[in-house]
């Protein structure tokens, strides 16, 4: 268990104090040499408290009666939370390009991810086949390439990027707008859990709290700093990730963005980000890879040894996904032997069944 | 004077015999109906009283009593009606002949003295016929119903008049003529032909595969994608109605008054569609007097659940034991009654609330989280009853579609027949009748798999994230692809085909 000093405990005591926000909490932590003897001695600095509002000052004294600090630091152990102080050693150096970086910042998992080489994926909640394929792609590319995927857990992209990666094997970072020790959306169960195993929950916010949605906007800005470079899959109109690109390229970051279909309103936001020239456009994890002088593996699918029926549907599914029908009409074969081959290729991870039984290329 | 006639009655599909014993004393001028009537009997004097009185008879103006034995046994229905018509005609003296004794009786009297139809003669006469009455004296319109029955000879009269001058010998009247089934079977015809469904070729091979192998489908695609069409053709390409079945389901069909009088034989395999806001006593029966439900109806048929997860949960639940005894034990107060129950289950459902999931046009509008709530609503023990899933979408394509014919229902019906004899005789000394119905045993014995698809199943499992629960039905399948193409093993191919038919396992159904 980690030894936390006076000093940590008392920025921990007042970041578990609800209803005074960022900016008073640092004007509280400024007013005394010691944050610990303020939180200990609340009187002694009452007016000084009484400037930041009437209840200030009443929320700071009920720390004593209120904050169980033993009972806490067990809680913590148990669920195997750590806390990283601002200016520690192991507390992200990215975080200097932040205004307002946290004074704690809450862990779960493994911290030594925060060493490695780190990219963010994001993207819509609701994300269309397509926003999922891109995801999928992208996510299993650069874990490939030895980056850990930073997300924010959240529906859609964010889940499809955290899984792909525990997929393959490769490191993870969740930023959750909620207590690290909470599931939020609940339908993330097995992937907090999993990613709680092999990979980091990171949250500013006091174990316990809840997922309230401003808090989602605000943790975006620790998505985008801890990464090298933000990729956005498919955004729509109004969609919270433009908040996160907006983050990224005041914190001077590298943005690229996967061009969507024009029709799509699941596509608008991320295509209007485009005509913004400090984005980059990517078209395929390649673009990404070589930006930072890495090499992806190609993309050559492993050496099969086809039949002829095999090598036909394959060469059917080059151009575009293909229908069921269509692929019967084209190859010519009949239904049993073609849905026959079409498992053998699926099973050897050639190719792809998508709902609505359309095929494509893996 | 005591009349004593024979009567019979029904529990469930079984008919008893009900001894319906008539007395007139002296006293103030009553009809007293005993032996655990309901209602409709009770009223049965009311309608006695006027009928005798309409036909030219006198009603005795004395205290009557009739007696339903068995006394213990709760009866039911209005087919008592001319029995204790004639009863009081015989006790009265109106009716000077004993010759009464030799029949069943039966029939519903209208005030004017005309005969009505009554419910499940087809149970009752069957069930007579096992105790050894041969001789049956029934309402006209029942006649065509009674016509199939070998070595019964029914009469059928439209009166209470016509009826006293037969037992009186005044008139003669022939037995009704004997029909064979299958004349009946000649004009039989379903109103869909499975070439009337355009394109859909996955459905239309995993329905032709459903039905050779006897395994519940369930069809899973977005609305006007076809699911309701494709599930009413399936009768048409289901192996013909044989006479031991069509008796059992034109049984149920009379009992719950569904039997078209015409006919008086049900020729048609049915197709029953109750509406997902059907309680359970109406899908598999009940009702104080322990009707049978939509199970039932369906029995050597077809029942379909269109949007299966709108369905009340415990309904569906409900549908386990008939799917896996193919019987359902409706228990009552007052009785328990057991209901043939085997049918093939067809359901279908969107792929998620909105119907759009998987569309290449359309955006789904569902969180995961609402597509799994849907999805969920099948519970697990009612998906492991549903052999193949498959998925039935709607789109078009007009140019590829032109080119060929659509097959017949006939020439489908061709290939699940010969799929079925294989099957017949493999099970013959074992209680399958299908490969739906393989036990664990069974499965190891017949569905042997070579070492490659062995192996394609195991990284299938890993790769295609299959739940275990699917691997028998996959072997299942898989039997009766092998089958329908007249092999005696299971290939590769065949497991592959199968696999293609576990749509909902798949991880994208999230």
């Amino acid at each position: 268990m980690k030894e936390y000093s006076r000093e940590q405990i008392a920025i921990l005591k007042l970041a578990s104090v609800e209803g005074i926000g960022y900016q008073h909490k640092k004007a509280i932590a400024a007013m005394a040499e010691s944050l610990a003897d303020l939180i200990d001695h609340p009187a002694e600095y009452i007016s000084e408290l009484r400037t930041l509002g009437e209840d200030a000052f009443d929320r700071i004294a009920d720390l004593r009666e209120s904050f169980d600090e033993e009972r806490f630091l067990r809680y913590m152990e148990k669920m195997g939370i750590y806390a990283l102080f601002e200016g520690e050693e192991g507390y992200p150096a990215d975080f200097s390009v932040l205004t307002d970086a946290p004074a704690v910042l809450f862990c779960r998992g493994d911290v030594t991810l925060l060493n490695k080489e780190r990219f963010a994926i994001v993207g819509t909640r609701a994300p269309t086949r397509y926003g999922r394929d891109v995801t999928d792609l992208f996510a299993k590319e650069l874990s490939e390439a030895g980056f850990c995927i930073v997300s924010g857990l959240a529906r859609g992209v964010d889940s499809i990027a955290h899984s792909t990666a525990i997929q393959q094997e490769a490191s993870t970072i969740a930023v959750l707008g909620c207590g690290v020790d909470k599931i939020y959306p609940a339908e993330n169960r097995d992937l907090y859990s999993r990613i709680a195993e092999k990979g980091l929950l990171l949250s500013e916010y006091f174990p316990g709290s809840d997922p309230i949605s401003y808090h989602f906007p605000h943790r975006n800005r620790i998505i985008s700093a801890l990464s090298s470079g933000v990729l956005v899959t498919e955004a729509g109109k109004k969609s919270g990730t433009l908040i996160t690109v907006n983050d990224a390229l005041e914190q001077g970051k590298d943005v690229f963005i996967v061009p969507g279909n024009i029709f799509s309103t699941q596509s608008m936001g991320a295509n209007e980000m485009l005509h913004n020239p400090q984005c980059m456009i990517a078209t395929e994890p390649e673009d990404i890879l070589s930006y930072y002088g890495k090499k992806g593996e190609s993309r050559e699918p492993e050496a099969h040894q086809l039949t002829t029926e095999e090598v036909v549907i394959y060469s059917a599914l080059q151009d575009d996904d293909k229908h069921f029908e269509e692929l019967l009409a084209l190859t010519g074969l009949s239904m049993g032997e073609l849905m026959a081959t079409l498992t053998k290729l699926e099973v050897l991870g050639v190719i792809k069944k998508h709902p609505g039984n359309y095929y494509g290329i893996y | 004077m005591l009349a004593k006639v024979n009567s019979f009655s029904l529990d469930g599909l079984i008919g008893y015999k009900v001894d319906i014993e008539v007395d007139i004393n002296a006293g103030l001028p009553k009809v007293e109906i005993i032996g655990l009537p309901d209602t409709a009997i009770k009223e049965s004097a009311e309608r006695v009283t006027s009928s005798v009185k309409n036909s030219g008879y006198h009603f005795p103006v004395k205290r009557v009593i009739v007696n339903l034995a068995p006394a213990d046994t709760k009866k039911e229905g209005s087919l008592f009606d001319l029995p204790i018509a004639v009863g009081i005609l015989a006790a009265s003296g109106q009716l000077q002949t004993t010759a009464y004794k030799d029949y069943v009786i039966l029939g519903e009297l209208s005030l004017d003295g005309a005969l009505r139809p009554i419910n499940g003669l087809m149970a009752i006469m069957i069930s007579a016929l096992q105790e050894g009455y041969r001789k049956f004296l029934i309402p006209a319109e029942n006649a065509a119903e009674a016509s199939y029955i070998n070595g019964v000879e029914s009469y059928c009269v439209h009166s209470l008049k016509e009826a006293c001058e037969f037992l009186s010998g005044e008139t003669n009247l022939t037995p009704a003529p004997h029909r064979e089934f299958s004349d009946a079977k000649a004009n039989d015809r379903y109103d869909l032909d499975f070439s009337d469904v355009k394109g859909q070729r996955t459905a239309k091979r995993a329905m032709e595969i459903a039905v050779a192998g006897g395994h519940n489908i369930l069809l899973i695609g977005p609305p006007g994608a076809g699911k309701s069409m494709l599930a009413k053709c399936v009768v048409s390409i289901m192996p013909d109605l044989s006479f031991e079945e069509a008796i059992e389901v034109t049984k149920v069909y009379s009992i719950a008054g569904l039997l078209d009088e015409k006919t008086g034989i049900v020729t048609t395999r049915p197709f029953r569609t109750p509406h997902h806001t059907a309680t359970i006593p109406a899908l598999i029966g009940g009702g104080t007097k322990a009707k049978p439900g939509e199970v039932s109806l369906a029995n050597h048929g077809v029942l379909f659940l269109d949007e299966v997860p709108e369905y009340k949960r415990a309904a569906l639940e409900t549908l386990r034991q008939p799917l896996e005894d193919g019987e359902i034990t409706v228990a009552r107060v007052q009785q328990t009654v057991k209901y043939p129950a085997n049918f093939m289950l067809i359901g279908s459902m969107n792929p998620c609330p909105c119907g759009n999931y998987g569309s290449k046009k359309q955006i789904c509008t569902c969180t995961p989280q609402a597509i799994r709530h849907y999805l969920n609503r099948l519970s697990g023990p009612l998906l492991d009853r549903i052999d193949i899933q498959v998925e039935v979408d709607s789109v078009e394509f007009a140019d590829l579609r032109s080119q060929e014919a659509e097959e017949r229902s006939e020439s489908v019906k061709e290939r699940v027949m010969k799929a079925r004899e294989v099957q017949r005789k493999r099970y013959a000394h074992s209680d399958a009748f299908t490969n739906s119905d393989m036990n664990n045993r069974l499965i190891k014995q017949y569905c042997k798999i070579p070492a490659e698809a062995e192996a394609m199943m195991e990284t299938a499992f890993r790769k295609l994230a299959l739940s275990a629960r699917a691997s028998f039905r996959i072997l299942k399948v898989a039997r009766t692809i092998a089958d329908l193409e007249g092999k005696e093993d299971i290939e590769t191919a065949h497991v592959a085909e199968a696999i293609q038919y576990r749509s909902l396992d798949r991880k994208y159904f999230c």
